[in-house]
């Protein structure tokens, strides 16, 4: 698609396919950030070939959503150039990177659930397909996921947890971006769903999408993936074609600790959120204290706790 | 019937001043997220700034209107949200009440120093003449229809009906409403985010100018009081709305009006029902629409699915404070805590010892706030209240009974202790802003219904304290140092009841609920007891401070303890820290010496205090753990890194480049 932008950004160059010019789709080069004093990325290096798939995988706490969102905009690069369709959008606020084609689906509920199901659509296609296109886009989305249909006018936050990530996808898989960045693709979804998920993704890379995709089903993922970036603790170990991609990925595994391939990282996610929950840090019991010089302590996946995990557990703030 | 219309009528102006306060509510927290307390202070400074352009300098109506609506309503909302609001990290919603309660305390007192005291008396109406009698309801007498009604019922209605259609019906208004929900998420559609939420609290502000020069003609003489009293009214219809449908807002506003008018023409007017019911209706519908609607039990539970982009808070200083530096900062509490003592009995002038003796007594009642907020995490808008509860029950057990003050005093804690945790028992599944509405309506019920019997508490002049109530020391010696020993012994117990509570298991179980309510509540944590105990503790310390003031001033009137005093203090507080027991005690005395300080200011100054206080926000909205801890911080880790070449803690200042180690990167 090619809509006009006011951020005096090139739209990137998808149009019909089979386009694979030199110029990338997304390159980060050199790319560190961080949560407040918290770094998380270093350094990191790699490009999505225009009209390409790249996988994104690595360990719990690796900095995959982080890439993510350096790229999107949400957190800003402290190091490195973003370059989305071969203009630098380090630095840019996360509306106009969308604008220029690049849709974010971030992990988990990515939707506003106080609006309806109609709603978050409309929101969406409006500016994605403009205001004349809305009507097809909503009628497309509907017939593709009739779910989404039928609970058209129920909120969107009372719909259940794989509805939701089902309206978050839709909102990208109807009107193709040039560039998605999707983020723990499958998580949370029946199988079934997701098989439709990814027809949703072959669908939009024959109309010229790149994407980069963040995925712990890896047989799915790199089925469809042309190369893969494998990330351990913030920086690039691995990056190259797809194939190589599952032996890099469990020696990385390997070497971080894990026993186990991808999957036993998976589950140790998992059971980590039980564990997390901050304690609000102003026990004297050495929480926080010279966190910087103490290598153990300083993952900030456990200093920040459950926030923003599995359903109701989510940190409520300081109330 | 002919005379119930005709006390019907008039009710229904007033009840529009109800609907279009609550209307203004419900569309600020629709369109910014934001429950704005500041909304009456906005509309007052409209109202000011239309009459002192049209009554000092004799300008037109229409460019008054211009000025002070149209150009300062949509600009004080946008400054707000600059400066202030956005600033707040998304899932702060204590952080977001407390700035709004800020400009309400504060932008009142502002305006006296900015433009001098002014006596705005009889303010024309932008509208139809107020004493005109357009025609009569019904044809009946008794029903005259004014301007008074019409521009009120007018206004009402065409407001609701531009932002319902503008809020539910336009691409702007559902940006905003997704806007609310996350600025992040919002972004990612391609929405310009910033520009959205500016012009919700442009359109915010624009309605609250206009319900300020609305409301201005109707008032006799302009008092930001009057708006005040309105505000905290319209709350009730604003919660009976869920915060979600104007309409309903505005229809339970003019439903308030009309009712309270009728009872007042229909009730027998020495009966309870109307020197104690009638004037609290409000409150009474508030807190009723609290116990039973479920929508206000999770109101700013933040939905944000990216939240988890803010970095998280920093610790305490005195958590991250190096072992060497804390061996020096203790002894230096010490010496210091020593030279004031000493001070205060030998050379320090008597204004000056009065004033301290002050800042002791409100620091006992202060301590009860970082009970509560501090450690609880639950904001209490009544804690004055609970003070007064106290200190009532102290004198009038004195006054009737006989008993010994201290005695009473220690009763009346124990009523306070009660008293708090019945509304604790009465809100247990409210939580943030919900329970902050509560505790507000139970301030306004004891005001309003309880305060205010004579026969109870002696009228505004209250009851005096008379020295044999105290015992055989004479507390009220001008020359002796009887009060400020047992100030400083009282709060120095207190302060070390509260930091006992804070280390030891109770603190650590309100700490984790502080995180996590599901995750305390799933390690075995007893939510509604803690909350119940952690009300009553905080009430107790409250009475205590409460009986400690009276004996200071030698009386107890309701004026002293009403709610307003309850906001401010929540502010004075909140703002300079109130996470740690040094921070109520910095807060009391930094509010009373402030206070005296200004006595030697010209008369426009005096109000300048809290207007102080409340541009902490300015800091505190970046920095929710208050202004003290922030310079704490700050200074620990400057000291730090010069004198023992440490590198600086976590979250103490910008992260210089290069710092930390490659670490295991992100949280997912």
């Amino acid at each position: 698609m090619s809509t006009p932008d006011d951020a005096g950004l090139t739209v990137v160059a998808a149009p019909g396919g089979a386009d694979s010019g030199p110029v990338p789709a997304l390159e980060l080069v050199h790319v560190s950030a961080a949560y407040g004093p918290y770094r998380a990325l270093f350094d990191v290096s790699f490009t999505v070939p225009a009209g390409g798939i790249v996988a994104l995988l690595g360990a719990n706490g690796a900095g995959k959503s982080t890439v993510a969102r350096v790229v999107s905009g949400l957190l800003p690069a402290t190091d490195g150039t973003v370059s989305v369709g071969g203009r630098p959008v380090t630095g840019a606020p996360a509306y106009r990177i969308a604008r220029a084609g690049l849709a974010h689906v971030p992990e988990g509920r990515g939707v506003f659930a106080n609006l309806s199901v109609e709603e978050n659509l409309v929101l969406s296609f409006r500016q994605r397909a403009g205001a004349a296109g809305v009507r097809g886009a909503l009628a497309s989305a509907y017939a593709s996921f009739p779910v989404l249909g039928e609970r058209r006018r129920q909120r969107a936050g009372t719909l259940s947890g794989g509805q939701q990530r089902l309206l978050s996808l839709a909102k990208v898989l109807v009107v193709p971006p040039a560039l998605l960045v999707a983020d723990e693709l499958s998580l949370g979804l029946a199988p079934g769903v997701v098989d439709a998920v990814y027809d949703g993704l072959r669908r939009i890379h024959q109309a010229g999408a790149a994407l980069l995709v963040v995925e712990q089903q890896l047989d799915r993922v790199l089925e469809v993936a042309d190369r893969a970036v494998v990330l351990q603790r913030g920086s690039v170990a691995f990056d190259g074609p797809a194939e190589d991609a599952v032996a890099a990925a469990e020696q990385v595994l390997a070497e971080s600790g894990h026993e186990a391939p991808m999957v036993a990282g998976w589950a140790d996610r998992r059971s980590g959120r039980v564990r997390a929950g901050r304690t609000a840090g102003n026990g004297r019991n050495g929480n926080g204290r010279w966190r910087g010089r103490d290598r153990r302590s300083s993952s900030p996946a456990q200093d920040r706790g459950g926030e923003g995990e599995v359903g109701g557990a989510r940190d409520p703030g300081p109330w | 019937m002919e005379q119930l219309l005709g006390f019907a009528v008039p009710g229904v102006p007033y009840g529009c001043a109800y609907a279009i306060f609550a209307v203004g509510l419900v569309l600020t927290y629709q369109a910014t997220g934001v429950f704005n307390f500041g909304y009456a202070a906005q509309a007052y400074v409209s109202a000011f700034v239309f009459g002192w352009l049209v009554q000092v300098h004799q300008a037109p109506v229409w460019l008054a209107f211009l000025v002070a609506v149209v150009a300062l309503g949509p600009g004080l909302g946008i400054a707000m949200d600059r400066l202030l609001f956005r600033r707040i990290p998304p899932t702060h919603g204590l952080a977001k009440v407390v700035t709004g309660l800020s400009l309400l305390v504060g932008i009142p007192s502002l305006l006296p120093v900015v433009f001098g005291n002014q006596n705005l008396v009889g303010l024309p109406s932008i509208a139809f003449n107020p004493n005109t009698v357009y025609f009569h309801l019904f044809g009946l007498a008794l029903a005259p229809i004014n301007g008074v009604f019409l521009s009120s019922v007018v206004f009402t209605a065409a407001i609701l009906v531009v932002l319902t259609v503008l809020l539910r019906a336009t691409p702007l208004g559902l940006e905003m409403r997704a806007a609310v929900e996350s600025r992040r998420l919002v972004q990612l559609e391609g929405v310009n985010a910033d520009r959205v939420v500016s012009a919700a609290w442009a359109l915010s502000g624009l309605m609250a100018g206009l319900a300020g020069v609305l409301l201005a003609p109707t008032q006799a003489t302009l008092q930001s009081q009057a708006f005040l009293t309105l505000m905290v009214a319209a709350i009730a219809a604003a919660a009976c709305a869920v915060l979600r449908s104007m309409s309903v807002a505005a229809a339970v506003g003019v439903l308030i009006g009309v009712v309270s008018l009728v009872a007042q023409g229909e009730l027998p007017t020495g009966s309870v029902w109307y020197s104690a019911v009638l004037p609290a209706l409000p409150f009474v519908v508030l807190f009723a629409a609290l116990l039973v609607v479920p929508g206000l039990r999770a109101l700013d539970d933040s939905r944000d699915p990216l939240a988890s982009v803010d970095p998280p808070p920093p610790p305490v200083a005195a958590s991250v404070r190096s072992p060497q530096l804390e061996r020096v900062v203790r002894p230096a509490w010490w010496l210091l805590l020593l030279a004031f003592a000493v001070s205060m009995l030998t050379w320090m002038p008597r204004a000056w010892e009065t004033v301290l003796d002050q800042g002791l007594a409100y620091g006992t009642v202060f301590l009860s706030i970082t009970l509560i907020t501090g450690l609880g995490g639950q904001l209490s808008l009544a804690q004055g209240t609970l003070a007064g509860v106290a200190a009532f029950t102290a004198a009038l057990l004195a006054l009737h009974v006989g008993v010994n003050f201290f005695v009473g005093a220690l009763v009346g804690a124990a009523v306070a202790a009660a008293v708090a945790a019945l509304l604790a028992v009465t809100s247990l599944r409210l939580r943030g802003l919900g329970l902050a509405l509560m505790t507000l309506a139970a301030a306004l019920l004891f005001d309003n219904a309880i305060f205010s019997q004579p026969a109870l508490t002696g009228g505004t002049a209250g009851i005096t304290l008379h020295r044999g109530w105290l015992g055989a020391v004479d507390f009220f010696d001008p020359n002796g140092h009887a009060f400020f020993v047992l100030a400083l012994a009282v709060l120095a117990a207190c302060a070390a009841g509260v930091r006992l509570v804070q280390r030891g298991t109770v603190g650590r179980e309100l700490a984790a609920l502080r995180g996590s309510e599901v995750g305390a509540a799933g390690i075995g944590i007893n939510l509604a007891w803690q909350r119940v105990l952690v009300f009553a503790l905080s009430g107790a310390v409250a009475g205590v401070g409460g009986a400690l003031l009276a004996v200071q001033r030698a009386s107890v009137a309701p004026g002293e303890f009403n709610y307003q005093l309850s906001l401010a203090m929540v502010v004075i507080v909140v703002t300079t820290g109130v996470r740690t027991v040094e921070g109520a005690i910095q807060a009391a005395f930094g509010f009373v010496v402030v206070q005296e300080l200004l006595q030697y200011a010209p008369q426009r100054f005096s109000g300048l205090t809290f207007v102080l206080f409340a541009a902490g926000a300015l800091s505190y909205a970046a920095h929710p753990e208050g202004i003290v801890e922030l310079q704490k911080r700050r200074w620990t880790a400057r000291v730090e890194r010069i004198v023992l070449r440490h590198p600086p803690p976590p979250g103490a200042l910008p992260v210089p480049a290069g710092f930390g180690e490659p670490v295991a990167g992100e949280q997912r």
